[in-house]
């Protein structure tokens, strides 16, 4: 096998890892933030503001992993 | 309503930064290019061989072929189609050009940059291909170059004499450029005839209604929660500027046959650089130069540390604090990035796949119901980065402005737990 398709395959896994951990990540803060919008709808709107804040920073680590992939991909 | 107002200095000095920082994989005409490589094909490379490299990014190279070059047959007869270059010419057409496509017409955009030798105007890529001055690299050549350089700008030209071009600052009118101008000129338009109508009567109606609204949404949602009430009136012009600028680009990408602009890095780049001399020149503002140096200790002066203790957190704090600067407009730019080159490739796979299948039930039962369920998950996400993308430099610029009275409102939050 040539080195760059170990490189493919890093990519691929580091790809699919990464996005399977922001998933759980952000369904997990979907989740919580779901239940408290449920239990108190009344604060349902600052829940959201900081929900997306939360997620945009989840979704931040997981694009470094993904532009890590990227730079694989591209050997 | 002089919230209506936006500031177009904004949009000029996206400009200004783009202009410097955009194109950092253009890719050479196609046409010219393979004229270029068939009359040089002789005299240096095997013709077959000079063929097959002009022919890399070819619209019509996604078959499979053989060693003579010759176009692989499948089963039913219909020409086999490689997925691996199918796919890389999704990509391909997601890449900056030096014109623009509109079917099978293309037209040509200006080429201007400065390099060793002085500003350089053409009127076209063909112009300068036939300026005697400057050629296109051969493309094999210039695929080389690109890999190399992955992190930097290759020029697709070179001089004729072969002389050295130095720094080469390339200021063309290139694809993205065109519809970032397009996009300016659409606002301007716009927002203006919504300013103006606003000015005229109370009640909103139109265009001044969609206009207002997504105004008082951006300020009551996304900037007054965030930012100090103190500060918030003085930075509204960037929020705003920076929420529509995004949005109608964004927007302007799912057009067909335009170009994302918000889908090259380039351009987020400049737009995160935007955030973050904002939100320094927001902390030097609201804190002083003093308080500004100090924040990078994250409160650890005022701790009551034991001296040794405060020396080794300091040294740690401070290059973590100092990183942290830049990883939030990082994260920024290459969200952005991300979500709107993601979007287009999907929808540009399930397109393909039809290509793939060769066949016409496989367009109408996959491609179709499911590019069109992602177009319209792809409006919502313009949408969604154009307000992620606001909200966070908000937030950034929130933190650093907030002058000490965040503290005392941390304490209000009440007992989450009842269980």
């Amino acid at each position: 096998m040539e080195s760059s398709a170990f490189a493919y395959m890093a990519a691929g896994l580091g790809a699919a890892l990464a996005v399977v951990g922001a998933g759980l990540g952000i369904g997990k803060l979907a989740a919580a933030a779901l239940e408290v919008s449920g239990r108190q709808p009344e604060i349902a709107g600052g829940i959201r503001t900081t929900m997306i804040i939360a997620a945009a920073l989840i979704e931040g680590a997981t694009l470094f992993a993904l532009v890590i992939c990227i730079i694989l991909a591209g050997k | 309503m002089n919230k209506l107002r936006i500031s177009f200095l904004f949009l000029l000095s996206f400009f200004a930064l783009t202009l410097k920082a955009s194109d950092d994989k253009p890719h050479a005409i196609v046409n010219t290019d393979s004229n270029n490589a068939h009359t040089s094909g002789h005299s240096e490379v095997p013709h077959g061989e000079a063929k097959h490299e002009s022919a890399a990014h070819d619209e019509n190279d996604i078959f499979v072929k053989d060693s003579t070059g010759n176009i692989v047959k499948d089963e039913s007869g219909g020409n086999k189609v490689d997925a691996g270059k199918l796919f890389n010419n999704i990509l391909h057409h997601l890449e900056d050009t030096y014109e623009l496509h509109f079917m099978k017409a293309h037209v040509g955009l200006p080429v201007m940059f400065t390099d060793n030798h002085g500003f350089h105007a053409y009127g076209s890529m063909h112009a300068l291909e036939e300026s005697g001055e400057y050629k296109l690299k051969n493309l094999h050549q210039y695929e080389e170059q690109r890999k190399k350089s992955q992190f930097f700008w290759t020029s697709p030209w070179e001089r004729v004499d072969g002389a050295d071009m130095g720094f080469t600052l390339d200021l063309s009118l290139t694809a993205n450029r065109a519809f970032m101008l397009l996009t300016a000129l659409i606002l301007l338009i716009v927002v203006g005839l919504a300013g103006k109508k606003a000015k005229t009567s109370i009640i909103p109606k139109g265009i001044h209604n969609v206009v207002e609204s997504f105004v008082v949404y951006v300020r009551d949602e996304i900037v007054y929660p965030n930012v100090d009430k103190k500060w918030a009136d003085k930075y509204m012009s960037f929020f705003l500027t920076v929420f529509f600028f995004i949005f109608t680009m964004n927007l302007l990408g799912l057009f067909p046959l335009s170009k994302t602009p918000t889908g090259a890095i380039s351009v987020t780049m400049a737009l995160a650089l935007c955030t973050f001399v904002l939100t320094q020149i927001a902390g030097l503002r609201a804190m002083g130069v003093g308080e500004y140096f100090k924040h990078f200790t994250g409160g650890l002066l005022e701790m009551e540390l034991p001296l040794v203790m405060k020396v080794i957190l300091i040294c740690i704090m401070v290059p973590i604090e100092f990183i942290g600067l830049f990883t939030k407009p990082f994260a920024l730019m290459v969200r952005l990035f991300a979500n709107m080159t993601a979007g287009h490739i999907v929808i540009g796979s399930l397109i393909g796949l039809a290509i793939l299948f060769q066949s016409v039930i496989a367009g109408f039962a996959v491609s179709v119901p499911f590019a069109l369920f992602i177009y319209l998950l792809e409006l919502l996400v313009a949408f969604l980065q154009a307000y992620v993308f606001t909200m966070l430099s908000a937030v950034f610029i929130g933190m650093m402005a907030h002058e000490h009275h965040e503290e005392h409102s941390e304490g209000h939050s009440e007992p989450a737990h009842s269980h």
